[in-house]
């Protein structure tokens, strides 16, 4: 062992116990054994020497890790049906887009397309009024579509002079952007602000490639239900009547949808399908699988969390 | 990428990246507790994982940083040396004349932001003014959070027995200090909490939260653990309180013997020795060896670190052609290469270490220099 001397000869405070300066190698790892002077328990704490060397590793070392304490397990189908919400809101976009493309080709007149709106907007109505929901207010809506009305011109050349390709590109864009943010949750937690900013930059995005004034017009009024007042109403159907009715919904949506696109061409309805199919049944499995490998570790180091009282 | 990318130097982890290329045996000793759970602390610990992969030894400052740091970097603990920091108890001396004799004040000195648990400190102040009218708060140091204390201090009216004093520089924290009886500490997570050891010094009573190591630091007739809410910080700040007005516990004077004893940079500097001479007896992990190791730890990323290695090792070769390593004077002390050394001093072999501090700004880079300087004393 090295001999330490300062300097000027004297020599270095020799700390009494022995074991203090065993060398590493000499030291091979004794776990579990309970070294030290007094034969005592090892204990975690610094402000005693214990008698043994630096990198002793005691029984209890890790003792107080905890693995995985909030983590929660899933069933099957419960999840299965909570991805019924995300199964709507895909359909309803679709719904949405093959709207568009009927008023582009006048399969569609502006008439029917109204007095549809109309009837959905008085069933809104209805509905608010029955369960008592703050949140869809009738009242802006009434306002917005009288604004929409006056500026559909504007809006509608708005995006007027940009090419049909990258109008295109971009509405798709939005369009996934506000099914990425949309609020999928039971109980609205945040605004929404922006899925709904998004759908409505989608709306604009398209209107400006109809021929009519009325008919975008007639975009804009859907374009107001669907990403404005529907996810409240759908959200309070279904935190009143989960799960029957969201079945029967995620159904009618899903037959609309698929109807819909099958009338344009075949092979994007099958693809649609698969695509669902892998949403709606595969995921949940995967999630169900995966949920055992978590390895979430907790201890005192964990940084404490204040709670507001 | 919040504040734990603060703590995390990298010139240290570069440093170490070097020293496989030289052939310098590395220790890496760390200041700070991380978690595991959110985005930032997932990818700092990948990196640990790769960073450390070929070091020799590990310091840590306390039993709990220690499982902590085993845990993130896959490491053997018998790796891992618990070595806590130390105080200059002759610099932390209590000096009962400068006490207010009619009031009780209570010391707080930290950093006013959230992980220092400012929000704690906020909901105990307007309960215990109102509570004990000769008490008084003395709070030093700066931060995001100070604007809550001083709305709390216009909400209650309490100008007079709040006193914020802005940030204090290190050398007279002890002159704040000894102004006090008790001292408290509301830390949401902590490694080795070092100003309640120096308040202890001081002669304070010391309360403070359990979180990390702290539990580990002082001796239970020392100190008041309380764990991080509102309700437990108050119940033991009234226990150290009574306590104060009826005179019981240790004397400040008798703190301040016991713990001169047990805190000392000499010790801590005694106890670094041996992990350098340890190691020393250890070969030099060469290259080969880790980039042996590196391919099986990452699928990806060990790949690209081999890669590093390699471009890092050709230029060295570079380096060594332009400046050759015999034309640079080698050290004769062991004390090489702090945070600032990452030049090529080529050395197979060679007695010398690569010591790579890393810890929290302002205290931690204290704390680091303190460390430096004990072990430079002690070997020279």
């Amino acid at each position: 062992m090295l001999d330490w001397k300062r300097k000027d000869g004297s020599e270095l405070n020799k700390h009494p116990s022995p074991t203090r300066h065993k060398m590493f190698e000499e030291y091979t790892s004794v776990i579990g054994e309970h070294q030290g002077r007094s034969r005592q328990l090892w204990r975690k704490v610094l402000y005693e020497d214990q008698g043994v060397p630096d990198n002793y590793v005691d029984s209890s070392f890790l003792r107080e890790m905890q693995k995985n304490l909030f983590v929660r397990s899933y069933n099957y189908w419960s999840v299965v049906l909570s991805t019924g919400c995300i199964t709507q809101q895909i359909n309803t976009v679709i719904i949405f887009v093959m709207c568009f493309i009927y008023l582009q080709e006048k399969l569609l007149t502006s008439y029917l397309l109204n007095s549809i709106s109309a009837v959905l907007l008085l069933l809104g109505y209805a509905f608010t009024v029955l369960t008592n929901c703050s949140a869809c207010d009738i009242k802006a809506l009434i306002i917005f579509c009288t604004a929409a009305f006056v500026l559909s011109p504007v809006l509608m050349s708005l995006t007027e002079t940009i090419s049909t390709d990258t109008i295109y590109a971009m509405t798709a864009i939005m369009l996934l952007a506000h099914l990425i943010s949309y609020d999928y949750e039971l109980h609205a937690s945040t605004d929404g602000v922006i899925s709904f900013n998004a759908g409505i930059f989608a709306t604009v995005c398209l209107a400006s490639r109809l021929p009519n004034l009325l008919l975008g017009y007639s975009l804009i009024i859907l374009s107001a239900f669907v990403f404005g007042m529907l996810p409240n109403m759908r959200r309070e159907l279904r935190s009143h009547f989960f799960p029957y009715l969201d079945i029967i919904m995620t159904v009618v949506h899903f037959v609309c949808a698929l109807a819909l696109v099958c009338s344009k061409s075949f092979t994007v309805a099958i693809l649609l399908f698969c695509g669902f199919f892998f949403i709606m049944f595969i995921c949940p499995h995967l999630l169900v699988r995966l949920q055992p490998l978590k390895n979430n570790l907790h201890g005192p180091w964990d940084e404490a969390v204040v709670v507001e009282s | 990428m919040n504040q734990n990318l603060k703590s995390f130097s990298v010139l240290a982890h570069e440093a170490l990246f070097h020293s496989a290329v030289l052939g310098v045996r590395s220790v890496f000793t760390d200041h700070s507790l991380f978690g595991f759970a959110d985005l930032s602390s997932i990818l700092t610990n990948n990196v640990l994982k790769f960073s450390l992969n070929g070091i020799n030894h590990v310091i840590c400052v306390s039993n709990t940083a220690r499982e902590n740091t085993v845990l993130r970097s896959n490491l053997n603990a018998k790796d891992v040396s618990v070595i806590p920091n130390a105080i200059d108890a002759s610099q932390f001396q209590p000096d009962l004349s400068r006490r207010n004799r009619n009031k009780i004040v209570i010391v707080v000195m930290s950093r006013l932001v959230y992980r220092r648990g400012t929000d704690l400190l906020t909901s105990i102040i307007p309960y215990i003014c109102d509570k004990y009218p000769q008490v008084d708060f003395l709070i030093g140091g700066d931060g995001d959070k100070r604007i809550l204390l001083e709305e709390i201090r216009e909400q209650h009216s309490l100008h007079s027995r709040v006193e914020l004093l802005g940030m204090v520089q290190h050398e007279l924290v002890r002159d704040v200090m000894v102004r006090g009886n008790i001292f408290v500490n509301t830390s949401l997570t902590e490694s080795f909490c070092i100003t309640i050891v120096e308040a202890a010094s001081c002669g304070l009573k010391v309360v403070t939260t359990d979180v990390g190591g702290i539990p580990e630091v002082l001796p239970p007739n020392m100190v008041k653990l309380a764990k991080p809410t509102p309700e437990s910080l108050t119940e033991a700040l009234e226990s150290a309180i009574a306590e104060e007005m009826n005179g019981l516990g240790l004397s400040p004077l008798e703190q301040h013997d016991k713990l001169k004893d047990i805190y000392k940079w000499s010790e801590v500097a005694r106890r670094t020795e041996i992990v350098y001479n340890g190691i020393f007896k250890q070969s030099v992990i060469t290259p080969k060896h880790r980039m042996d190791r590196l391919w099986h730890l990452g699928i990806v990323f060990g790949k690209i670190w081999i890669m590093a290695l390699v471009l890092d090792m050709i230029f060295c070769k570079f380096l060594e052609w332009w400046r050759p390593a015999s034309y640079i004077d080698k050290t004769s002390t062991q004390t090489l290469a702090r945070l600032s050394e990452s030049s090529c001093n080529a050395g197979e072999g060679s007695q010398k270490t690569l010591d790579v501090n890393h810890g929290s700004p302002s205290r931690g880079s204290l704390r680091v220099r303190q460390r430096s300087k004990a072990i430079d004393r002690i070997t020279t």
